[in-house]
């Protein structure tokens, strides 16, 4: 009864449909007697994960998916008790530091020595080491990385890292040094409606057979390459519609829905009443959870396509990149996503 | 909106005995009243204040049997003290000089007290307020308008209550107040006592008062407040209020003094940020949009006392104290501390003059007097949220201090502090706005300085302050907008906009400096400040915003730990939570899982936001609504009335109920998703570009925020 995107993930790396170099890499890495960390990277969607937990597969067999929840208490320096879940099977464990927030350092450190000092007990295993996946890890605080480099030297024998994350540039050198870095592209439109194809046939979901090909490429390129999404827009699509044509409605993300009107009406026309009302809209967005940057991103992306002048593509292109480092550098969203609109509405004025 | 009423007093059997008992006392003020009406109208003179002996002891029997079956909760009346009368002149002087010859009223009575006003010409307000509140009191004491509630508000010492309460003793002829009947006081009016002090209290109290105090002839005055600090009294509070304004029966008019206070946050955390009751007690947060906006209440505003009016009161202080030789002072001297206490610019009477106490106590004691500084003797003065937001986007330009400029007024400039703050250049954009303001300006400093100054120095909380000028200084500039694409206002706005945003990557101080500068700098177009005094300045929605976006992350991650999903937060948010609803809630999936059940959006659908709205600008927008010009105002922002404030239920039990007054009361008209409704014609659905040439997706229609079944086509417009 899971969704399509669960249900047909590629357990083993043999199964995996695209990126067979990668596949062939972490293959013989499994295979061999030592392991080192890595640094997974890539765009979301792109199946990071699916290939970790493949080679977990790998490196330890089916037992791995044994996997359960369990609640860990740490104390914060100012004596505050937390509460973290940690996913887990014996061989592996997995953690999520943006559940942490800004008590990373702590939840990391504690658990990584603790994780460390405790060696295997089935020797009838094939390796000694566990493995302590960690998501997201470009979100990980300075303070947690710089933490996370010591433990990395200090209890290598029984530990490899596996960190997670979309993009290497948030990550401190050190660390970017002592792992093997992995990259896993977006599949390309080709692979995602070969995907596609893959699970129509294997749900028997019905197309109109003259424009297949056509509905299924529409669909990849609207996923925007992230297999993800591909895969719940094919189902949600599927399961709302009885036949698939190209007159069956794409369904748009409800963010972006948001976002893309308020480009389009910005691209109409500008003032200062619409900056005022697009700061309702940034904060529609943002108390829904949308990040930041992902908003600053979106609106931009949202905005080239509508403009025709390259110079002044150009213009807004260096205006997100200044207010991209504002929304690292500064507290409050809302200002510096303001502040990029403003600038690019003068901008389009002139 | 009406108020609830409240259910079925009558049938409450705890309300009963009071009732019964309060009626009792009607019986007997409506006899004293015909009484008093054979007798003479004689209030000006004090022999004639109290009623013919004769006729009391007739009047007592049914008193004392009435307060008997009063509870003692019901009735705390309070009685002013003779003193309070209505006396002359001369008798004042006298009465002064008669305190003072007793040298026991001299130690036990400040001269707060002992110089209380007795005339309506003796308290000190502006002539033009007085007219104000003496014309509205006046008709609401002869019944001759509709208006039941006068609200007075403003800060400490601005004269609120002392002026009703001599107001009051001219226009009132004074009654013999039954429960004191034995004292044989007479009253003007009757006021509200806090049990509190003197016992416990309960929620109703206050309702009991006014339940018993309604069937008065006298004006009712309630100037301490229950334990508004406490909501369900807050609310029983706020709901007798409204009672009172919505009954049809004849009412006697009810003065409510609200000294406004603003409580700097204890610190900085997010939750002591947000504008409730608990930070600052203003009608806005104690009595909300409800009661300030009904027509049945007036809400008469009190400023800080200005200088020249503190003056005269403190003047005739020094002159009476020292012809009584209470106070030896040379006139220098005495010209050189009224200087003082007037440049202290705080406006609060009751602070000045016991400075002056203070100050003319320790006059001889050379010692202790030679250091002071007799401004630091005055209330400390500190700058209310929105009077520093209205002093930043209204442009209010300060006065110099007397052409003693330092080095660091002269060399005030915007563009040096940002360069060396940031080290950002500006663009040429940001530098033609700058340019608008010529460097030698009219006077010898810049413009902005004092203001910004005052700002700085004064206002405790300079995050929500940035925020909320950020909410408010697009109204100022949309205000002037005459049509979309008036590249100079946007020029500005952007100006704003950039130093705001700089700032909030700044360290605290300077931040605020240069969002402050920055703002001014960018509101002044064409050389003049923009002012917009219409406009309802707002509070941010920061912090609830903030308050949502925990919720839903905090029901982002039980829903991934519950089902022990393998996506990130913002994945489950961003792609599972909007595809998996419409698969999980269609009929194939159901049909095809036999499942039943409905799953919503995690985190809550999006709210639609109209952005082109065919609104009009500028002074056609006037014309459509008469009435007031800020209803103008409001109504082109209830355009952007806050989507959050009405988006999810999920969220209402995180709502912060002063902010949610602020919001409303702001001019956000909460629109239900029925409004949106009614205006979003179904061609006005936006329309969804793909990337690729619309002739091979034809009849493609933009579909979002739809959590429910799409199959058929009339479902398209349900989800707005």
């Amino acid at each position: 009864m899971s969704l399509w995107v669960d249900k047909y993930r590629p357990k083993s790396l043999e199964a995996t449909d695209y990126h067979p170099e990668i596949a062939d890499r972490l293959k013989a890495l499994a295979s061999s007697s030592d392991f080192p960390h890595l640094l997974v990277y890539g765009p979301p969607g792109a199946g990071k994960k699916t290939r970790i937990l493949a080679t977990l597969q790998q490196l330890y067999g089916p037992a791995v998916e044994k996997m359960k929840i369990d609640v860990r208490q740490f104390q914060t320096a100012s004596n505050r008790k937390l509460e973290f879940n940690v996913v887990s099977s014996s061989y592996h464990l997995e953690i999520t530091p943006s559940d942490m927030g800004n008590n990373d350092r702590v939840v990391i450190q504690d658990l990584l020595k603790e994780v460390a000092q405790t060696e295997q007990v089935d020797f009838s295993g094939k390796h000694r080491f566990k493995v302590v996946i960690i998501n997201e890890a470009d979100s990980l605080t300075r303070d947690a990385q710089a933490a996370l480099r010591r433990t990395m030297e200090k209890y290598s024998g029984n530990i490899r890292l596996v960190l997670l994350s979309n993009t290497t540039s948030n990550i401190i050198p050190p660390i970017k040094s002592r792992c093997l870095l992995v990259r896993v592209a977006a599949p390309s439109e080709a692979e995602v409606a070969t995907i596609l194809d893959k699970v129509c046939k294997k749900e028997s979901v019905s197309v109109v057979e003259t424009e297949r090909s056509q509905v299924l490429q529409l669909m990849a390129a609207h996923s925007g390459r992230n297999l993800r999404k591909a895969l719940l827009l094919l189902e949600a699509m599927v399961m709302q519609n009885d036949h698939l044509s190209l007159k069956t409605p794409v369904i748009q993300l409800d963010w972006e829905g948001v976002i893309r009107d308020l480009t389009a009406s910005v691209l109409k026309e500008r003032s200062v009443a619409k900056l005022q009302l697009a700061r309702t809209v940034f904060y529609e967005l943002l108390s829904h959870c949308i990040p930041a940057k992902v908003i600053l991103k979106t609106v931009c992306w949202e905005l080239l396509r509508g403009v025709q002048r390259d110079s002044l593509k150009v213009e807004i292109i260096e205006l997100a990149s200044v207010f991209d480092e504002r929304l690292s550098l500064g507290q409050k969203a809302i200002f510096h996503l303001e502040g990029f609109l403003a600038k690019v509405m003068v901008a389009m004025e002139q | 909106m009406p108020p609830k009423t409240r259910t079925k007093p009558r049938h409450d059997p705890k309300i009963k005995p009071n009732r019964r008992g309060s009626q009792k006392v009607v019986i007997s003020l409506d006899s004293d009243e015909e009484d008093g009406d054979a007798s003479e109208f004689v209030s000006d003179n004090s022999e004639g204040d109290i009623l013919p002996a004769k006729r009391r002891p007739q009047a007592m029997p049914v008193l004392k049997r009435s307060i008997s079956s009063i509870s003692s909760k019901t009735l705390k009346f309070r009685t002013p003290t003779p003193s309070q009368r209505n006396i002359d002149t001369s008798q004042c002087s006298f009465l002064v000089s008669q305190s003072i010859s007793s040298p026991k009223t001299v130690i036990s009575q400040l001269w707060v007290e002992k110089y209380a006003p007795k005339l309506v010409s003796e308290v000190a307000i502006h002539p033009k307020k007085l007219q104000v509140v003496e014309q509205v009191l006046t008709q609401m004491v002869n019944r001759q308008s509709n208006r039941r509630i006068l609200l007075l508000t403003g800060p400490s010492g601005s004269s609120k209550s002392t002026l009703v309460k001599v107001l009051l003793n001219s226009m009132v002829r004074p009654q013999t107040l039954l429960s004191f009947a034995l004292n044989a006081e007479e009253s003007r009016y009757i006021e509200y006592t806090n049990p509190e002090l003197e016992e416990t209290s309960h929620v109703g109290n206050f309702s009991s008062f006014l339940e018993a105090a309604r069937y008065s002839t006298l004006p009712i005055l309630v100037e301490e407040l229950p334990n508004v600090y406490h909501e369900p009294t807050r609310a029983a509070f706020v709901q007798s209020l409204a009672e009172w304004l919505h009954t049809s029966a004849q009412l006697p008019p009810l003065v409510l003094c609200l000294t406004e206070t603003e409580l700097p946050p204890e610190s900085d955390s997010p939750g002591r940020n947000f504008l409730s009751i608990d930070t600052s007690l203003t009608a806005e947060t104690l009595l909300g949009p409800q009661i300030l906006n009904h027509q049945k209440c007036v809400r008469i505003k009190f400023n800080p006392i200005a200088k020249t009016i503190l003056l005269k009161p403190l003047k005739r202080i020094i002159q009476s104290e020292s012809a009584l030789g209470g106070l030896v002072v040379k006139r220098s001297e005495a010209e050189e501390v009224l200087r003082r206490l007037g440049e202290s610019g705080l406006g609060d009477i009751r602070s000045a003059i016991s400075a002056l106490e203070f100050w003319a106590s320790n006059k001889g004691n050379s010692a202790l007097n030679s250091g002071i500084d007799l401004i630091s003797l005055t209330r400390e003065d500190h700058l209310g949220l929105f009077h520093a937001i209205g002093k930043i986007v209204y442009g209010s330009t300060s006065s110099s201090n007397g052409g003693k400029e330092t080095e660091e007024v002269q060399n005030y400039n915007l563009r040096t502090l940002l360069e060396t703050k940031t080290g950002k250049i500006y663009d040429s954009a940001a530098i033609e706005v700058l340019d608008e303001t010529p460097p030698p300006y009219e006077t010898s400093f810049h413009p902005d300085y004092y203001a910004v100054k005052h700002v700085l120095d004064k206002s405790n909380s300079p995050s929500v302050l940035l925020l909320s000028v950020l909410e408010n200084y697009a109204a100022v500039l949309a205000h002037e907008e005459r049509a979309p694409g008036d590249g100079i206002l946007l020029q500005h706005a952007a100006f704003v906009a950039e130093h705001l945003s700089a700032a909030d990557t700044l360290a605290s101080e300077e931040a605020v400096d240069v969002a402050l500068r920055g703002t001014r700098e960018g509101l002044r177009v064409n050389s003049k400040v923009l002012s917009l005094r219409e406009h309802t300045l707002r509070f941010s929605r920061f912090f609830k915003v903030m308050k949502q976006r925990n919720a839903t992350r905090r029901e982002l991650m039980k829903e991934r730990e519950t089902r022990k999903l393998a996506v990130s937060v913002d994945d489950l948010n961003m792609l599972t939570g909007f595809y998996e609803p419409l698969i999980v809630n269609s009929k194939r999936y159901k049909l095809k899982n036999a499942v039943q059940g409905y799953k919503s959006r995690l985190g809550g659908r999006f709210t639609a936001i109209l952005l082109d709205s065919t609104l009009p600008y500028g002074d056609t927008m006037e014309e459509e609504i008469p009435e007031r010009t800020d209803v103008a105002v409001e109504y082109s922002e209830s355009e952007m009335s806050d989507p959050i404030v009405d988006s999810e239920e999920d969220f209402d039990d995180s709502l912060d109920e002063g902010f949610e007054y602020l919001l409303s009361q702001s001019g956000t008209q909460l629109r239900d998703s029925k409004e949106h409704k009614h205006e979003v014609s179904e061609g006005e659905v936006p329309k969804f570009h793909l990337s690729e040439p619309p002739a091979k997706t034809p009849g493609k229609v933009d579909v979002w925020d739809v959590t429910g079944d799409l199959s058929s086509d009339s479902d398209l417009d349900s989800y707005f």
